[in-house]
């Protein structure tokens, strides 16, 4: 599996492991985009491969689809039209529309990776899901159990009631 | 399944003009200003009543937990696996599950999620996917959230509820300057504790608790907890006291005199009665001093490295701990037949009730375990004296939770809880 960055930065590029032992290369440019990846480089170099252990392939293709395709609209062409902040909109919506099960997964890896966009990105997708429900709702969308005590949930409707007036 | 939720749903139906009232009645006096000495003359004025205080307590102001007070409020409960679920694993509930859940991705983008959802190969989603992320990271998700979103997911449950109660989680949130009352009450107390001078609020505080000392005092010396109560304690006090001098005089070693099983019985049930009836009435105590309470939420909101003024209610407990339990003359008896007792349990021929109160009396010290009142001298310290002189026979369990958590000890938990079922059987 390879992930080809934009073909006019291919000086340095470097190689990911993922968590099922899978290659990836890409543009230093793309995992520049990771925080992570970047101390990591500036470490150690883009000689030597590095493992990402705690993320899957393919969640990982999907955090470096992200990355390239945001690192390529950073860079400015002469021959097209830069790329405007709709489309990269549109395309965010689309990125995110994913099942939830898939969109947790991408949480946990933005945050590993430290990839401020795509964590605010997705961690708003998930806002997305809750918003506009009730608590009830809520524990059935995303199978929260309810573990309070009659009275505590007493105490904390009246703690929060001011928001449903 | 879904009984415990609809029996929820009709209470809460049938109590809201109640609610409502306490609701008002709690919003009016956190958002009511206390220059000191108005503060500390009402405090005076509460005080001649105490001892007779029963009419219409306002109870409503008893809740010490509130969003900015960061500890865990539940800190007995620990959250269940969502494997355990009531509700979730009922099977009726699982289709109108997952129809939501198509609905709820459509709202996020129309086009993939559905197909994505029918997908034969998707697996079962087991657990809240939510459970996998750190405090941190859902902080991160409730940051992107409104008042009203945080506010839902706060009832959701107890983990949620800590983490949304992050003062951080809010700093977002624009403050609505029109109306104070849809303020979430943690910010207005932030925001007077921050106006604060220091040392007004410490004298705010040093006042607030001589108060409640004078008062413990009145207490011990002739009051009554309530009128239910049964027995003066002038009587039992005396009756403990006068025993333990006259052992200390006849035998001047606590170890060598013998205290039969009844006598050992006797003196700890009566401990665990007055300690019970002991926090009846500082639950009125509390219930009184609404602005105090104020002022300790705030300082504690702040979380300010200063905020070591303890809770009405555990400035309470450590009252009942230093001059009750740890009192010169009652303490000597108490020792020696905790060691009776103690010791019955080691050797394996402690009855049932012995055992009982074996572990009532283990709770007490659980109980009043709270942290000391920083703001006084070391001298007045007492939780290092009550482990020295009680803590050899106290189980292992409750000391690793001592060690590990020395900022919420397990007896103000308690006294949360305590205060929420008082409040509710008082209401109802």
């Amino acid at each position: 599996m390879h992930f080809q960055g934009s073909p006019n930065m291919a000086e340095k590029r470097v190689k990911l492991i993922s968590s099922d032992n899978d290659e990836f290369e890409v543009d230093e440019a793309v995992a520049f985009e990771s925080e992570t990846l970047r101390n990591m480089i500036q470490d150690t170099g883009t000689n030597v491969p590095i493992s990402i252990p705690n993320v899957s392939s393919d969640i990982l293709a999907k955090v470096l689809e992200y990355c390239s395709y945001h690192a390529e609209t950073m860079e400015t062409h002469d021959d097209k039209p830069p790329i405007t902040d709709a489309q990269i909109r549109e395309w965010d919506a689309d990125f995110v529309d994913v099942h939830p099960a898939t969109l947790y997964s991408l949480i946990l890896a933005a945050n590993y990776l430290n990839i401020k966009n795509l964590l605010d990105l997705i961690c708003q997708a998930v806002a997305n899901n809750i918003r506009g429900k009730t608590a009830v709702e809520i524990r059935k969308i995303l199978h929260i159990q309810d573990d309070f005590t009659y009275e505590e949930e007493m105490e904390i409707r009246r703690e929060t009631k001011w928001a449903f007036d | 399944m879904d009984e415990p939720l609809d029996h929820i749903v009709n209470i809460e139906e049938g109590d809201e003009d109640a609610l409502d009232a306490a609701l008002e009645m709690e919003l009016a006096a956190t958002y009511a200003k206390f220059p000191v000495s108005q503060m500390v003359a009402s405090a005076k004025l509460v005080g001649e009543k105490i001892p007779v205080v029963i009419e219409e307590p306002t109870s409503s102001h008893l809740s010490f937990a509130f969003p900015g007070w960061e500890s865990d409020i539940f800190q007995g409960g620990k959250r269940k696996m969502p494997s355990t679920s009531g509700y979730i694993d009922d099977p009726q509930s699982s289709p109108s599950k997952r129809g939501k859940q198509v609905k709820n991705t459509d709202t996020a983008g129309p086009s993939r999620a559905s197909s994505a959802l029918e997908d034969p190969t998707t697996p079962p989603v087991e657990g809240c996917p939510m459970d996998s992320m750190d405090d941190e990271l859902l902080a991160y998700v409730f940051k992107k959230l409104n008042m009203k979103d945080l506010c839902s997911s706060m009832r959701t449950c107890k983990r949620w509820h800590r983490v949304a109660c992050k003062e951080d989680v809010w700093g977002h949130l624009p403050l609505p300057a029109n109306v104070p009352g849809a303020l979430p009450r943690w910010m207005e107390i932030r925001n007077a504790a921050m106006s604060m001078d220091l040392r007004v609020r410490f004298q705010v505080f040093r006042r607030g608790y001589d108060f409640i000392r004078s008062a413990l005092d009145a207490w011990w010396n002739r009051g009554k907890p309530d009128e239910d109560a049964e027995g003066d304690l002038p009587e039992v006090f005396p009756k403990l006291s006068s025993k333990s001098d006259g052992d200390s005089k006849a035998s001047g070693s606590r170890e060598e005199f013998l205290w039969d099983e009844a006598e050992v019985q006797e003196t700890w049930t009566l401990l665990l009665t007055l300690w019970r009836r002991y926090k009846i009435w500082l639950m009125l105590v509390v219930s009184h001093c609404p602005e105090l309470n104020h002022e300790v939420m705030a300082e504690r909101a702040r979380g300010n490295v200063l905020a070591t003024t303890p809770t009405v209610y555990g400035k309470g407990i450590i009252c009942f701990r230093s001059q009750v339990i740890l009192k010169y003359g009652i303490r000597s008896v108490l020792q020696a037949t905790w060691s009776g007792l103690a010791n019955a349990k080691r050797s394996g021929l402690a009855s049932d009730i012995q055992l009982d109160l074996f572990r009532s009396v283990d709770h007490l010290f659980q109980e009043t375990s709270v942290l000391d009142d920083l703001t006084l001298s070391l001298m007045t310290f007492t939780q290092q004296k009550l482990r020295r002189c009680f803590g050899n026979e106290t189980s292992s369990k409750a000391k690793s939770k001592l060690k590990t958590n020395p900022a919420l000890s397990s007896a103000e938990a308690d006294g949360v809880r305590f205060a929420r079922m008082a409040m509710i059987i008082r209401k109802s």
